[in-house]
């Protein structure tokens, strides 16, 4: 099964859950993010890959949105891993001290095996 | 002998009831009529003191000549039975009025009653005599007794206090209605001051305010010259208060008039000094600066008519250079002065600050001022936000003490400086980021750099979006880039509600939870990060970042 949106594609490959959000995400696409996020994510997949290599801007308002998926994801058992970072990207993780809470893989292909 | 059982029973009852009463008039006239109905008397009157303590003014008289008395309007003290009560703040019962030498019969002749017997009360307050109260006749025709003026008397000490307090209040009154009229008057003249600043490629103009207790007269006009100059005046009015502002109405639209006919600063001040100088009112002058920029290449001519000499601080931390131009009178002294400006030239990144005593002046608590070192040392300290620096440290230092002065502050910035202004709606951020990221890409900033940039002027606009505007999209953000060396320098300024100051703090980092991160994203990645709330209305954030300091 896979879902398209505009700013975000989801794919279910087994039991995992990929997320591959495109675009810049601020305060005006972060709640659009959010709400397909947390749909998603009702259907209680056993993992969740958030794939970011699409996405060229994140701002506190999107890492918001990923801490909450995060947390949504450890209360219904799942595992959370990032993958796909830009430096730049990677930077805005690190400024926060997220890159310690996230797990964060360097590509999908490392986390998926394929 | 009176029934003083219901006497004193109407006593307390008048008592509560005028104690109530604040308007002068209803006040008198229900004591009046309330002591007329108890004592049966065919007329009664109150006169009060006028402030020279040398007339009785009549305030309410009641009886069939009343009107026709209080017509009379006032009689003086020292004539007449009130006149002598007055004079001599002792009471006067007079069984017959015609058999007493005192009495004038100058009113009973004008209007045509017959006065027989009198009791004539002062009115006294701390144990002075504010007017004197009176009854004439008796309905039944007989004359009044002792005890009749002991219990007018009591009556009447009652009557003083209510009457002491409705005076009171009156002035009260008067005192709001001009205090309403001053805080009127610094609406009318805050209207006077400039809404908005001009604009130029290469130019930034700021400006603030800080209106003093009283309405004052500093006068600050801009002008965006045909030839694509940037013109600025500051003035300030000698005195204070309603006649120097008014001064400064009248000279600001004169400004505006002879602008019109010519920018050139030596010639314009020339005439506008003619102007007040023939005018002449009560010896009111003006200093002032008028100073003219050129965009293109930072040549600036200046006049100063008597006032401070404008600083220029820049463009590197710690700078700053007095302009000392050729000094003139101020504007309405000397009829026949000609003025001539002065020419210096801006480098790129010098700012140059015009401001007027109020600032210099400003006292804190302690009766000490800023004085002019402490003012050099805040303004170079960051040649970008020197302006709100200078503001804030104003603000501070005097607190809670009252400024006597109106504290008004600009500064012209030149090199290389543009301004656009964005929605406030959440799709107008990506715009303002790319606008942003092309600057900073320009200026040779690392892509990590601008990376961080980008993150913090988002956060910033997110703040004001979120924050200052409550998600209302239709607002505006103002955003202004200049370039200082290798220096980056973001303006974002809004008009929304006051934002405190104290809420621009980032949360510890250790709480892992959304929100609350894009203080911290800010703080972390810019050199300066100041918010700015010196501003009439709205807010002003500061973001610089060098391209060369950091490398991380």
């Amino acid at each position: 099964m896979e879902i398209q949106h505009k700013l975000i594609q989801t794919k279910a490959v087994g039991g995992t859950l990929v997320l591959h959000p495109i675009g810049d995400i601020d305060m005006h696409e972060s709640p659009k993010l959010r709400a397909v996020v947390l749909a998603e994510m009702k259907k209680k997949p056993q993992a969740v890959i958030v794939d970011l290599s699409r996405v060229g801007f994140i701002d506190s308002s999107g890492i918001a949105t990923l801490v909450e998926t995060l947390k949504e994801a450890k209360k219904i058992g799942a595992g959370l891993s990032l993958c796909g970072m830009s430096a730049k990207i990677l930077d805005v993780f690190e400024l926060a001290r997220l890159d310690k809470v996230f797990k964060i893989a360097r590509s999908l292909e490392e986390l998926t095996g394929e | 002998m009176r029934a003083y059982v219901t006497d004193l029973e109407q006593l307390l009852e008048v008592s509560a009831l005028l104690s109530s009463m604040l308007d002068l008039e209803t006040l008198l006239t229900k004591i009046l009529e309330t002591a007329g109905r108890l004592m049966s008397a065919e007329a009664s009157n109150f006169m009060l003191l006028s402030e020279d303590k040398t007339h009785l003014l009549f305030e309410v008289m009641l009886g069939s000549a009343g009107k026709i008395i209080q017509q009379q309007g006032k009689m003086k003290v020292g004539t007449g039975i009130a006149g002598w009560v007055a004079k001599n703040g002792k009471a006067l019962l007079i069984e017959d009025a015609y058999e007493d030498p005192r009495f004038l019969r100058d009113f009973d002749i004008k209007t045509g009653f017959r006065t027989k017997t009198v009791l004539c009360i002062p009115l006294t307050v701390k144990g002075e005599t504010i007017g004197v109260a009176q009854i004439i006749n008796k309905k039944d025709g007989s004359v009044f007794k002792p005890d009749d003026l002991e219990f007018f008397s009591k009556f009447c000490a009652i009557a003083s206090v209510a009457i002491d307090n409705a005076l009171l209040h009156k002035k009260v009154l008067a005192q709001d209605r001009l205090q309403r009229d001053m805080v009127l008057a610094e609406e009318i003249q805050k209207t006077f001051l400039p809404v908005k600043t001009p604009y130029a490629e290469n130019i930034r103009v700021e400006f603030r305010s800080l209106a003093c207790r009283q309405v004052g007269g500093d006068v600050v006009e801009f002008a965006e010259l045909s030839d694509g100059k940037i013109a600025t005046f500051i003035g300030d009015v000698s005195g204070k208060g309603i006649p120097a502002a008014l001064f400064g109405a009248k000279f600001s639209t004169e400004f505006q008039y002879e602008l019109k006919t010519g920018s050139e600063g030596g010639e314009l001040l020339t005439r506008l000094n003619q102007l007040i100088a023939k005018r002449s009112t009560r010896g009111m002058f003006v200093t002032a600066v008028y100073a003219v920029f050129d965009p293109r290449n930072g040549k600036t001519e200046v006049v100063n008519a008597g006032h401070l000499y404008p600083l220029v601080v820049g463009p590197r931390v710690g700078q700053f250079r007095i302009v000392k131009s050729k000094g003139f009178p101020p504007l309405g002294i000397v009829d026949d002065q000609v003025y001539t400006s002065s020419g210096l030239t801006l480098a790129p990144g010098e700012r140059m600050i015009l401001m007027t005593d109020g600032v210099t002046d400003v006292k804190n608590e302690q009766g000490r001022s800023l004085g002019e070192d402490k003012i050099h040392e805040v303004l170079s300290s960051c040649p970008g936000n020197a302006i709100a620096r200078l503001m804030l440290e104003v603000r501070r230092f005097t607190q809670e003490s009252v400024r006597s002065d109106d504290v008004t502050l600009i500064g012209i910035g030149f090199g290389p400086y543009t301004e656009h202004t964005f929605s406030s709606n959440t799709s107008a951020i990506g715009p303002l980021r790319h606008w942003i990221e092309e600057r900073a890409r320009a200026m040779k900033f690392s892509e990590k750099q601008i990376g961080r940039i980008a993150l913090s002027v988002t956060e910033a606009v997110a703040n004001i979006i979120k924050h200052t505007y409550k998600m209302e999209g239709d607002q505006k953000i103002q955003v202004g880039i200049g370039i200082n060396g290798s220096e980056l320098q973001i303006h974002l300024r809004d008009w929304g509600a006051k934002q405190d100051p104290s809420l621009f703090v980032s949360r510890p980092l250790d709480e892992i939870r959304p929100g609350g991160l894009g203080i911290h994203y800010m703080k972390e990645t810019m050199d300066v990060l100041e918010f700015d709330d010196s501003h009439t209305h709205g807010n002003e954030v500061y973001l610089q970042i060098s391209s060369e300091m950091r490398t991380d």
